[in-house]
């Protein structure tokens, strides 16, 4: 019953985040500079003067810039509700569009590497606490140093020599859809994913070991442990539950980040994610992509942190009360 | 036969270059129903004598000589599993501090409800109704209604009689309560005290009742220990140490339980660093009684002539004890 | 110029020219046998070809603006009226030929025929005359509306296959102008609406080797065979632009098999290619890949005094420049022209000769007052770093200060339409017509030609740099062009060249049969393309 209670407030409170964010949006794409009639148009910003003016007023106009800025914004806010995001102006063709063809993929790669990150740093990191100080917790800390020192690109150049082109059993670059295909689906997924998840893993790992050793001393492990309860009972069900509060906002922090694509993974493997399309967007002056990719994933960060929050409630009963 | 019996118990802590003895060749008995007190300043080694029963010692930590018997079994020589049959069946224990020795992430209810499942295989539905009634028993006000509640809604009093519901939960033989009354209120000691005697009495346990305060050990036990600086210093009725302690360092303690209308005396001086105990009688550079043998000698437990019922069984490890007056050496 | 290096640009293009002939007399039979010996074309078809793109198409439109890439992938579908060789002679594609009166004012156009449209419909004047107009009317917002509104008054259909235009005044170069899809491809009439840019559903249809089927932007184009194509059926099936922004990526996908083609490599790859420390692969250096620049804001707080431009270009050591600027790949040259071209002897004849001298051009700077101030140098992100430190280093020899400013190309062109610089870093191509290249930088004629980039205003420049265009005799052009690098650089010190670029590579695996690059990286040219490529089974 609180629990129902805090979700919906927690919820609510969601509102004016996104609100506030679409503002910001939309002040961010003003500040940027660049002339967006000629980019529409096709020319560069030393060109002014050889766009016809008839042309050029009336782009202005179906822009709406000649609107105050706060109608333009309402404009705007109310398009993007019914998910009109306009017309990207490098590629003349609907921005939901260009944004929902690489909304999949990205989804995909983030939960995929979420997963895989998720484990291996969870039970690698139990184990590496619960065995503290012996080879496997060396591996562990060889791991985490290895994940944090070793940037993604380098690591993801060796896979794709080993895997593509020594051993040819994976491909190099790109995506299919899993309705397309699963098997090549699963081929094109397997390195960025295992690059980005393993990364990922080892900041994770850094957490959840130091914070379960320290749970490992906490008073209730020892009560848990005088009533009886298996070493693994004490592990999985009491001190995992604490513990998870710390993954959890390490994961949540990661999962915003995975979810909105990592640009280093999606350029190396030349895979059609959101973070590779926001960075040629803003190349490219692409404001109405630019846009709606910030937007997604601003809202990706809202609604991850909503559900990192009511995890948190489900593992640290003092929340629930305290707010609801 | 004694139902816990623990002979020569040493425990060694590793600390990497260096060691020390935590626990030195400490012996004891407890019968069935009755109840022993530990006292002995902090750091005097009661917690790692109740661990090392429980065998639930840090893992720097090692019995290194000594049996603790118990129902028959050397409870040193067990295994893990063993213990884990052993630990909230057999014997329960509560701890020092109420306010973290539950788990925040779990109900009250469950914490207790978790180990009738476990040892005695209950279902869901049956555990809780047998924690309810545990609830009752340790005067949980609104019992049925505490069972979802979290620790965190507890006040320290609250979480202790839920603790000691967890630990005896499956009807154990030997409660061990670690200093359980040191971090609440006076007025939730009274009546955390007057729970563990009457459960004491009404469940036939014996009680392994470990606090700095004899005072308080001296209303709740038939007997006492008295650890200083992880030796034993005297064992005996609570009545004869009391009222004839025969070591100085009892006699210390005794005087610093404040009474009416005489100073608080105290045992002047700090505990010894246990890396280096001193040779000799490791009470000698506090003893005001201190003799040039004391520092050369190690005093042994010593059995006094037993010529009222009240002495006997009473031991002490003292080159010089205090005459029965309890004031100066014979 | 250093003899050595010389031998070396002339033996460059000396290998593209022979390639390019060897490539034609490999391949014009292999086309005619397409037609006669089925049996030839059935065994080498089929295959789709899989190319890494540095970059993507940019619309569906034919007449937006075209960028470098987006028009190479365009032209699998979209043709353009005339296209250059490798030697620079210009061929006609969707024009069999083309005549002007006396004095260039008016052209006809004869028409290929024969020429299919991917919807089956065959090309005729009407189409012609449809698309002309609609760049022609400034509300459709066609990025050629300034350029063919300067050349063309009117065009009309004298009969199916002959188109006349009415110019405006004289133009010689028309034919020239026609060389660039996005200045007037064809595609069939009334198919595209009136919205500007936008292009409901699939792009027109076109009249080139392969029809579009779809396109992902920013991951990838896909075409399929047009069995109707005019000069024979391609032999392979589909092609597919494959986006891979990363050259990293592109070298990787190229090694594992995943494309079959890619375009910019590193010159480190080819390195590695020819030392057979790669197999498989076969690249080639894309000869005049790119020629870099200098351009002096005329405008500019210091650059405006002559005596600082001169000063900048006695700082720098051209041989230097390019060795550390292009990592050793590159040719010094000062005109963006063909070496050992009637383009380069007439130009180079009116250039000093630009010896490097320090003390002189302390002795000029001291001269003007210049005392250190900071001169910005605006560049793009995209251009070599390592040129543009050469470039300030050895001009601080001179005590010159310059700041090097590598920006985000919107920004950089923000910055010249501001005339937010002192000295401008610019990449040029080599087109045919280098006297044309220079209009946007030097004139300043109101109307609709653009404001000169370096702020220079001139109407002697103008009309030297106009009567380029009008003279019919190419021999008159060389000579105007020598005339306006001697105007240019020679007088006003307003431009210097640094050289070519060789660092593009092209790269492809063994089993693509019959490719022969164009001019630059583009997928067809004249002579050849992709149209002619197989991919062996
Ligand atoms: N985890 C530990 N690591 C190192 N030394 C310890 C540890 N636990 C206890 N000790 C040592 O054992 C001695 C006795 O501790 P303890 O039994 O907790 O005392 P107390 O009588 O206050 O319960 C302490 O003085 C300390 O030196
Ligand atoms: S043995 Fe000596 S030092 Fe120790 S308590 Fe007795 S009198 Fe004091
Ligand atoms: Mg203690």
């Amino acid at each position: 019953m609180r629990m129902i209670r805090y979700t919906l407030l927690r919820a609510l409170q969601m509102i004016p985040t996104v609100l506030l964010v679409t503002v910001a949006v939309f002040v961010l794409i003003i500040i940027i500079p660049g002339d967006p009639v000629l980019s529409m148009l096709g020319y560069y910003a030393d060109d002014v003067t050889a766009v016809p003016h008839e042309i050029y007023d009336r782009m202005f106009r179906e822009l709406r810039l000649d609107r105050p800025i706060p109608i333009q914004y309402l404009y705007w806010l109310g398009d993007a509700l019914q998910g009109d995001f306009g017309k990207s102006v490098v590629f003349r063709v609907p921005v939901i569009d260009v944004v929902l063809s690489r909304v999949p993929a990205t989804l995909y790669l983030g939960t995929a590497s979420l997963l895989i990150a998720i484990v291996v740093a969870v039970p690698f990191g139990v184990w590496a606490a619960v065995k503290n100080d012996t080879w496997v917790d060396h591996l562990a800390s060889g791991f985490v140093l290895f994940g944090v020192a070793v940037p993604g690109f380098w690591f993801g150049m060796i896979v794709i020599l080993v895997f593509a082109i020594y051993l040819g059993w994976l491909p190099s670059i790109g995506y299919v859809a899993p309705q397309e295909d699963f098997l090549r689906f699963l081929k094109h997924l397997i390195m960025p994913a295992t690059v980005l998840g393993l990364d990922v893993a080892a900041n994770i790992l850094r957490f959840q070991r130091t914070d379960f050793l320290d749970q490992l001393h906490q008073d209730y492990v020892r009560t848990a442990r005088a009533k009886g309860l298996p070493g693994q009972v004490v592990i999985w069900k009491h001190v995992l539950k604490n513990s998870l509060i710390a993954t959890v906002t390490v994961v949540g922090l990661n999962t915003a980040r995975l979810l909105g694509g990592s640009t280093i993974i999606e350029t190396l493997f030349s895979y059609p994610g959101l973070s590779r399309l926001l960075i040629e967007a803003i190349y490219a002056r692409d404001f109405p992509v630019i846009q709606a990719v910030v937007l997604w994933m601003v809202v990706l960060v809202v609604v991850v942190n909503f559900f990192v929050d009511l995890i948190y409630a489900y593992l640290n009963p003092r929340i629930r009360y305290t707010t609801a | 036969m004694a139902l816990l019996d623990v002979h020569n118990l040493t425990v060694d802590f590793n600390l990497g270059v260096e060691s020390l003895r935590a626990v030195d060749d400490v012996s004891f008995t407890l019968e069935p129903g009755e109840a022993l007190g530990i006292v002995g300043e902090s750091g005097s080694g009661k917690t790692v004598t109740a661990l090392s029963i429980m065998r639930l010692l840090d893992p720097a930590a090692r019995i290194t000589r000594g049996q603790i018997w118990f129902d028959g079994r050397d409870l040193a020589t067990q295994d893990e599993s063993a213990m884990e049959s052993i630990r909230g069946r057999r014997i329960g224990m509560v701890f020092q501090e109420p306010m973290t020795s539950l788990n925040p992430g779990y109900t009250v209810g469950e914490q207790v409800a978790e180990v009738y499942r476990h040892h005695l295989r209950l279902s869901h539905a049956e555990a809780r109704r047998r924690t309810i009634e545990m609830f009752e028993r340790v005067k949980l006000p609104g019992a049925r209604e505490m069972f979802n509640k979290y620790p965190h809604e507890f006040s320290g009093g609250m979480r202790q009689r839920v603790t000691i519901a967890a630990a005896l939960a499956c009807g154990p033989s030997l409660l061990i309560a670690d200093e359980p009354t040191t971090a609440v209120d006076v007025t939730i000691q009274a009546q955390i005290l007057s729970l563990l005697g009457e459960l004491q009495r009404d469940m036939n346990l014996a009680l392994l009742f470990i606090s700095h305060d004899l005072a308080v050990v001296s209303e709740l036990c038939t007997r006492a220990a008295v650890l200083y600086g992880a030796r034993l210093m005297e064992v005996g009725s609570t009545d004869a140490i009391f009222t004839a302690p025969r070591h100085p360092y009892t006699a210390g303690l005794i005087n610093s339980v404040p009474q009416r209308g005489q100073p608080l005396q105290g045992v002047p001086g700090t505990i010894f660093d246990l890396r280096s105990p001193p040779p000799g009688c490791r009470f000698h550079p506090r003893c005001v009684h201190a003799q040039p043998r004391c520092n050369r000698e190690i005093p042994e437990l010593t059995r006094s002539p037993a010529s009222t019922p009240v002495e006997r069984g009473h031991v002490y490890a003292c080159h010089y004890p205090l005459d029965r007056a309890g004031t100066r050496p014979t | 110029m250093n003899l050595r290096k010389r031998c070396n640009i002339v033996s460059m293009f000396m290998l593209v020219a022979w390639l390019a002939a060897a490539a034609l007399t490999l391949a014009n039979p292999a086309a005619g046998e397409a037609a006669s010996k089925p049996e030839a074309w059935e065994k080498r078809q089929g295959g789709t070809l899989v190319i890494g793109s540095s970059k993507d198409m940019n619309t569906k439109h034919p007449f937006t603006r075209v960028t470098s890439v987006d028009e190479f992938i365009k032209m699998m579908m979209w043709e353009p009226i005339t296209m250059y060789d490798l030697a620079g002679k210009l061929h006609g594609i969707l024009a069999e030929s083309w005549e002007p009166n006396a004095d260039a004012s008016e052209w006809t156009f004869k028409l290929r025929r024969g020429v299919k449209f991917h919807n089956g419909a065959e090309m005729t004047s009407a189409d012609w005359v449809w698309c002309y107009n609609y760049i022609l009317n400034p509300a459709n917002g066609a990025y050629a509306n300034t350029v063919l509104s300067d050349n063309i008054a009117k065009v009309e259909a004298v009969d199916p296959y002959t188109v006349k235009f009415k110019m405006v005044g004289p133009r010689a170069l028309f034919p020239h102008v026609l060389s660039s899809i996005q200045n007037g491809t064809i595609v069939p009439k009334n198919s595209l609406g009136g919205k500007v840019g936008e292009i409901e559903g699939n792009p027109p249809p076109g009249t080139g080797p392969f029809q579009f089927v779809n396109w992902t932007p920013g991951t990838q184009v896909e075409f399929k065979r047009f069995d109707d194509y005019w000069e024979g059926t391609p032999y392979l099936e589909g092609l597919r632009f494959r986006i891979i922004t990363n050259k990293a990526a592109r070298q990787n996908a190229l090694r594992a098999g995943d494309v079959n083609m890619a375009d910019r490599l590193r010159p480190s790859f080819a390195e590695r290619v020819k030392k057979g420390r790669i197999t498989g692969i076969k690249t080639r250096a894309v000869g005049g890949a790119g020629f870099r620049q200098l351009y002096f804001n005329t405008k500019g707080k210091w650059t405006s005094d002559k005596r600082v431009r001169e000063a900048i270009i006695l700082s720098l050591d051209r041989e230097a420049t390019v060795e550390e600027g292009f990592l050793g790949v590159g040719d010094p040259l000062p005109l963006a022209v063909p070496p050992d071209s009637d383009w380069l002897r007439s130009g180079a004849a009116n250039l000093p000769s630009y010896e490097r001298d320090v003390k002189r051009a302390r002795q000029l700077l001291k001269e003007a007052g210049y005392n250190g101030e900071p001169l910005s140098l605006n560049m793009t992100l995209g251009q070599e770093v390592a040129l543009g430190e050469a470039i300030v280093r050895q001009a601080a020899e001179a005590g010159l200060n310059i700041k090097m400013a590598p920006v985000e190309s919107t920004i950089f062109y923000e910055r010249l339409g501001k005339g937010d610089f002192s000295l401008l870093m610019s990449s040029g191509r080599f087109r045919g017509e280098p006297g044309l290249e220079e209009t946007i930088n030097y004139v300043c004629e109101k109307g609709k030609v653009r404001r000169s980039r370096t702020g220079y205003c001139n109407p002697a420049m103008d009309a030297l740099i106009s009567s380029y265009p009008t003279a019919s005799d190419r021999a008159e052009r060389v000579r105007i062009y020598g005339e306006i690098v001697k105007a240019v650089f020679a007088d006003e010190m307003m431009q210097y060249g640094i050289g070519w670029s060789n660092n593009r590579n092209f790269g492809w695996r063994d089993n693509v049969k019959n490719w022969q690059r164009g001019p630059g990286q583009e997928y067809r040219n004249a002579l050849g393309g992709l149209h002619r490529t197989w991919i062996e089974k």
